[in-house]
């Protein structure tokens, strides 16, 4: 099912969303913490990161990282949110043909670490990339999810003459991370 | 009757028209909005193929509306959101009012809705000591100056950037000017960050509502929308009651059209499907979702099978964008929450044609808008219907004023005009009057001027056909 991955790129890059490819969660997560470095993360203030719960950060286990990334929180508050500088999330699925990435935002915290800060870190198995929304829908039904998430690139405006304008109320740069091997179960 | 009339859009468009800044503004803008949205649908065949299916689930969504409406009420409620009904705009808003002091919420902030500018929400909650604040970029330019939408999709689209700096450095505390768009953005940003944070409660509109898993639809780029929807502890959303369909299958073609439509995108940034409030263990989240469902006319739209295709428009501005009157003259001269060709149907309906029949004519009938609607309604062939509605109160309608839209003029000289065509000797005199002096009749003499003001006069033949007949031996007249 990777196979959908270049089209995925192709249509994310399109909505300024950057994407990076790993195979094996290691690499994935060597690139994270790196990443988390160079933004800058800390314990200073309005410089910390927030990670909302999912199986890859179960996986990489919250001690572990928390030791290694000061100013690294799992615990999501909208405030804890609002002051953070990097939020981090899991998807569930993504869509080949507009470079979406869908979440069960059904826990506040997903929602909160996605809209938040100026930067957003998704995180998405290789193989949950379909085709198009319908296949999502087919996977993902609000009849039992309270809130359903489709997000293409980082925020954006055209309201003042119509100029593109990135991050005006969300995050101004959308991170997609997609690990190859990473056998992602459902949430 | 034209006495009440006091809103023309006749006087505001010429109005418009001497503003070379405004006509720029809209000009360029609607060039891009165009370009974008044709680029989106490369293929004729496919366009089509997307419209005909976005037509059907409209048309039949609203056929078994009344039923959808229960049946998206019954699992809305079960899902835990609050359904209540509005018929006038004026109960809307006292059920938000409601709504807002039983949770004691002071402040709140908005996503966009057109349904909520129908209602002046805004303004009735500052006279009742609420603030309501407007986060969309479009939407907080003008709610600053006081403006209302000059357009469905770009709600401050009349202003450049110039204006926006100006208004800023004036009304924004410790804002500097500065003509660049990047930080305009931004100071915007700081202060509605903070009230996003501030706020009690968070307003949004819907673009679609799902009968079979009650569940409401939010299309935005912003992220607004989704901040409205869940960083304050109460969501409200307001929606039209047209907006059903049955089921999720349906949603996945009309955000297609809408996006593409719209603003030439392929896809918005966010699209948010909202099915309940915060589960009992969460801690942040609207602990309340509220939908107010207005009708404000829509039922009566909805009765009239002749007008009902009004009801099936998805809001994607369109045909703003392609109308050449819209274009010239900008949104504010239809003096009308939905301006351009939609709303030249739309508001002589809700508001009634007695009051706002000057719409109808702002039409040069091009069929420009009927071309690009993706839900294909058919606005030229309404408005001539309701042009007809505006003058005679005989045609079996429900339509609000109907027969009330006409002069004493316009119904003496109809009056005449049956008289001379009952009576063959009053007409071949009013002929022979006409070909001998019809032309000695100035082109700017009352009347005659309206008509001529952008047409050429007509010529009058020099013998009526009755004259020449028997004149040159045709059969017997
Ligand atoms: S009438 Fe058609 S083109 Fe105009 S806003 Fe509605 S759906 Fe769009």
């Amino acid at each position: 099912m990777s196979s959908h991955f270049e089209a995925f790129k192709t249509r994310a890059e399109a909505v300024s969303a950057e994407v990076h490819r790993f195979v094996g969660k290691e690499e994935a997560l060597a690139f994270v913490l790196a990443f988390l470095k160079e933004a800058g993360v800390s314990d200073a203030p309005q410089c910390g990161a927030v990670w909302s719960a999912g199986s890859f950060l179960d996986w990489a286990g919250t001690d572990k990282l928390r030791a290694e990334v000061p100013g690294l929180s799992f615990e999501v508050s909208r405030e804890g949110s609002a002051a953070a500088r990097v939020g981090l999330s899991q998807m569930d699925w993504a869509i080949a043909g507009t470079g979406t990435l869908v979440q069960d935002a059904t826990a506040v915290e997903t929602r909160l670490v996605s809209t938040l800060p100026p930067i957003h870190v998704a995180i998405i198995g290789g193989d949950r990339i379909l085709e198009d929304m319908g296949s999502v829908l087919e996977r993902l039904r609000p009849d039992q999810l309270n809130y359903i998430s489709f997000i293409s690139g980082p925020s954006r405006t055209a309201d003042i003459e119509r100029v593109l304008t990135i991050g005006v109320h969300g995050p101004g740069r959308l991170v997609i991370v997609v690990i190859d091997g990473f056998e992602q179960v459902a949430s | 009757m034209h006495a009440e009339n006091e809103v023309s859009f006749r006087d505001a468009a010429a109005e418009a028209l001497l503003d070379p800044q405004l006509r720029a503004n809209f000009r360029r803008a609607m060039d891009g909005l165009m370009s974008k949205r044709r680029a989106q649908f490369p293929d004729p065949g496919d366009l089509q193929e997307l419209r005909d299916l976005s037509t059907a689930i409209r048309t039949r969504s609203l056929l078994a509306l009344p039923d959808l409406l229960e049946q998206f009420e019954a699992k809305a409620t079960r899902n835990g959101i609050q359904v209540h009904w509005a018929e006038t705009c004026e109960q809307a808003n006292e059920l938000i009012l409601g709504i807002l002091r039983s949770k004691g919420a002071r402040t709140l902030v908005k996503g966009k809705s057109m349904v909520s500018e129908e209602m002046h929400l805004n303004d009735f909650l500052e006279r009742h000591g609420i603030e309501a604040l407007e986060s969309d970029l479009g939407e907080y330019i003008i709610q600053l100056d006081g403006e209302t939408p000059s357009h469905i999709i770009m709600p401050a689209i009349h202003k450049n950037k110039g204006q926006i700096a100006r208004q800023f450095s004036q009304k924004i505390k410790d804002a500097k000017y500065t003509e660049d768009v990047d930080e305009l953005t931004a100071m915007a940003r700081k202060v509605l960050r903070q009230k996003f944070l501030e706020a009690d409660a968070g307003l949004s509109g819907v673009n679609f509502a799902v009968a079979e898993t009650g569940t409401l639809c939010l299309v935005e780029n912003e992220g607004n929308g989704r901040m409205s929807t869940h960083v304050p502890p109460l969501h409200i959303a307001v929606m039209g009651l047209e907006k059903v369909v049955a089921t999720l299958e349906d949603v996945a073609p009309l955000y297609a059209i809408l996006t593409r439509s719209a603003t030439g995108q392929a896809v918005s940034t966010y699209f948010n499907l909202i099915t309940a409030p915060r589960g009992a263990e969460e801690k942040d989240g609207p602990r309340e979702v509220h939908l107010v469902i207005l009708d404000n006319g829509r039922s009566r739209i909805y009765a009239d099978p002749g007008l009902r295709a009004t009801l099936r428009c998805i809001r994607c501005g369109a045909c703003m964008n392609h109308c050449p009157v819209y274009t010239r003259v900008g949104g504010h001269a239809y003096e009308a929450v939905y301006p351009g060709p939609i709303g030249k149907i739309l508001t002589p309906q809700m508001e009634g044609v007695g009051v706002r029949h000057d719409l109808l004519h702002g039409s040069s009938l091009c069929g420009a808008c009927a071309e690009v609607c993706p839900v294909e309604i058919p606005i030229p062939e309404i408005l001539v219907r309701l042009r007809r509605e505006a003058t005679h109160d005989d045609v079996g309608s429900n339509v609000a004023g109907r027969g009330t839209g006409h002069t004493a003029i316009e119904d003496w000289t109809w009056r005449l005009w049956a008289m001379v065509l009952k009576h063959p000797a009053l007409y071949r005199i009013a002929t022979w009057f006409a070909t001998r002096f019809g032309n000695l009749l100035p082109a700017r003499a009352p009347l005659l001027r309206n008509w001529t003001r952008s047409r050429t006069k007509p010529v009058p033949a020099r013998r009526s056909l009755q004259e020449r007949l028997r004149a040159e031996g045709g059969p017997h007249v």
